[in-house]
């Protein structure tokens, strides 16, 4: 098993002073957005005036960083599957253990995509100057094992072509001023990370290369059983479900880390999250930390991912306060 | 002979959509009876053994018992898929059986066919996966109370003379470590119940695998399955042909005595299956069960997504795949 420690640049970062916060991942639709897209499956809406409303939500919560709320996305896998040469949505099946479903990614051919395909589905002209830029992709393993391959016949090449794919979307989005991607791992609890490791690894090393700002690798669903694999992985940070399951986190002295407290799978509004970041600081010792969503909002109605936007900022200010 | 029923919804006609928005609530009303017992009307003339009206009075399976059920206020919709949406609920209080939601539907179907009715009752385990529990904070405790809930229904229902209660529980297999947790919730829905017993699940995750060890512990006599939606559209009896079916397997090794919905329809797409494929569907499923005796035919899952053409289109082909089947195997 190769080694991908990174060198890390740490300036700015030092010890842990300030703690900050992002919500990465698609937002739900609201109740008006809703209407127009259910009646105009063929003529897709104008997301942009939605968008506005929650890039102002993110900056009015005072997020560290701002992410497009990828309310057009219609499951972690588009546009870049319907964008792509090879590869194509096709039929439904239930998103791991959620009752939503996504359209399975079919590999008929060699997959390749232009540069931009990603970054042209966000709304780069609503983000303003003094923005900290984010982006989410899906994560080459996850991609691979939820995809139906027709083509390739071996799961370590469907890896490689996603790491292929994906880092002509993460060079784009460099090119478009992002300066933070988050790699969202749901699969990463499910399978034996062991097993695909060194492959995941080279996929990852290519985003990252082509990325060159930071990327953090976000888990969750369910607690990862080889979590000390991840420190392995060429990544400036890491982010775990904080919510589902336990997981065991190791002391990280070389690896940011992203605390998934917000829970995007429940109505419940949270009341700890400074309690919690602080036990956890306590004995993990990151160079820098966020508070995170745990899982994509969408599973919750809009109201209240608004709502749990406005708890992140509450609690971030007793945490950096305090 | 293999019997044949279907699993539940049908799409609405346009003309049910439009008289619902009416404020006129007889009007409403005599739209809904019309339409269940058109619904009834094609689905005998098509030769279903086990017969329902298509779910025509219910807005689905989710929202329309929750809104009956007390303890529950409903949190807007969040997505299922594309641009499909459903209302989710919120439990912010101790659930309540306030009364049986399937009582006029099911008077209504009794009075009016001759077939067998056979009613889906959407089951506890589903009512609690698909709602947001801010009362309980406790995934068992809040799926015994809903299990509470649903055996009164069930119950009701087997007084008025419900001869066939399908229980409806796609999350089954939704999270397999939660298995025995569905199995506890299940059997108490169905404490005290003598009619027959069926459930439905689909779009397992897992392909059965965490459901089949489990099957002699669930207190049903049948499983209506979904298969069609991972098989080939190929026609032949091999494994490879009939990769849908790998799960039949499980079902011989652990389905003594129990009776099985084969999934012959993809509910998803509007392919009309030739009554060939659904034949060899059959077929395999004969092979590998060493016979028909326990097999019922249906759709993989209720028909409510695809038009009313195309589905009453496929549950045609389907009897005509029975009739084919039958003519091979010497039924």
């Amino acid at each position: 098993m190769r080694c991908y420690r990174l060198k890390f640049f740490r300036d700015n970062l030092g010890m842990i002073d300030m703690v900050g916060s992002y919500i990465f991942g698609i937002y739900p639709r609201s109740e008006k957005l809703i209407e127009i897209t259910r009646k105009r499956t063929y003529a897709p809406p104008d997301f942009e005036e939605e968008s506005r409303v929650l890039f102002d939500s993110q900056r009015e919560a005072e997020l560290t960083y701002i992410q497009d709320p990828l309310l057009s996305w219609d499951d972690m896998f588009r546009p870049i599957t319907v964008n792509s040469n090879g590869i194509k949505p096709d039929g439904i099946n239930r998103f791991f253990e959620t009752n939503t479903f996504y359209r399975v990614p079919l590999l008929e051919d060699d997959i390749d995509a232009k540069e931009g395909v990603s970054a042209r589905s966000l709304h780069l002209g609503l983000y303003k100057p003094e923005d900290k830029r984010m982006a989410s992709l899906p994560d080459p393993l996850t991609f691979a094992i939820l995809s139906k391959d027709e083509h390739y016949g071996d799961v370590s090449l469907v890896i490689a072509a996603m790491g292929e794919l994906l880092s002509k979307q993460a060079r784009g989005l460099n090119r478009a001023g992002f300066e933070t991607l988050v790699l969202k791992c749901p699969a990463y609890g499910f399978i034996d990370l062991k097993k695909h490791f060194d492959r995941v690894a080279e996929a990852i090393s290519s985003i990252k290369r082509a990325f060159i700002k930071k990327v953090i690798l976000h888990i969750y669903f369910k607690p990862v059983k080889d979590v000390e694999l991840l420190n392995e992985l060429p990544v400036d940070g890491l982010g775990f479900d904080m919510i589902n399951g336990s997981q065991p986190l190791r002391r990280m002295d070389n690896k940011e880390l992203a605390l998934g407290l917000v829970n995007g799978y429940s109505t419940v509004l949270e009341e700890n999250i400074p309690e919690r970041v602080k036990a956890i600081l306590g004995s993990i010792n990151p160079p820098r930390a966020y508070v995170t969503n745990n899982v994509d909002l969408e599973y919750i109605p809009y109201k209240f991912a608004i709502k749990k936007l406005d708890l992140l900022r509450k609690a971030m200010r007793r945490i950096n306060n305090d | 002979m293999i019997k044949s029923q279907e699993i539940g919804s049908l799409k609405k006609p346009t003309w049910l959509l439009a008289s619902l928005k009416s404020e006129n609530v007889e009007e409403k009303e005599k739209a809904k009876d019309d339409a269940s017992y058109i619904n009834l009307r094609r689905l005998e003339d098509i030769g279903l053994d086990y017969v329902y009206d298509g779910e025509a009075r219910r807005i689905e399976m989710y929202e329309q018992p929750i809104r009956e059920i007390g303890g529950f206020i409903f949190a807007d919709r969040i997505r299922s898929w594309d641009n499909k949406y459903y209302r989710k609920a919120r439990c912010v209080d101790e659930v309540k059986y306030l009364r049986n939601y399937h009582k006029d539907e099911f008077a209504f179907v009794k009075a009016n066919t001759k077939r067998i009715p056979k009613i889906p009752v959407t089951g506890p385990y589903t009512f609690m996966d698909w709602s947001y529990d801010e009362h309980y904070r406790d995934r068992s405790l809040f799926l015994l109370a809903l299990s509470k809930v649903v055996n009164s229904v069930l119950g009701d229902l087997e007084a008025m003379g419900a001869p066939v209660l399908q229980v409806d529980e796609p999350a089954a297999t939704a999270h397999p470590d939660e298995m025995d947790l569905f199995v506890e919730g299940f059997n108490a829905a169905v404490r005290g119940i003598n009619s027959k017993v069926t459930v439905h699940i689909c779009y397992s995750g897992d392909e059965y695998t965490s459901l089949m060890p489990r099957l002699q512990s669930i207190h049903a006599s049948h499983f209506a399955l979904e298969f069609a939606n991972r098989d080939s559209t190929e026609l032949g009896v091999s494994s490879e042909m009939r990769r849908g079916y790998r799960a039949l397997e499980m079902f011989r090794e652990y389905g003594s005595g129990k009776e099985l919905g084969l999934g012959v329809i993809d509910v998803h797409t509007d392919f009309i299956e030739p009554p060939e494929l659904i034949r060899d569907r059959i077929l395999y499923a004969i092979k590998v069960l060493k016979g028909a005796s326990q097999i019922v035919v249906n759709p993989d899952c209720g028909l409510r997504t695809r038009s009313r053409d195309i589905a009453f289109s496929k549950l045609s082909n389907m009897i005509k795949g029975i009739k084919l089947a039958e003519e091979v195997a010497l039924l």
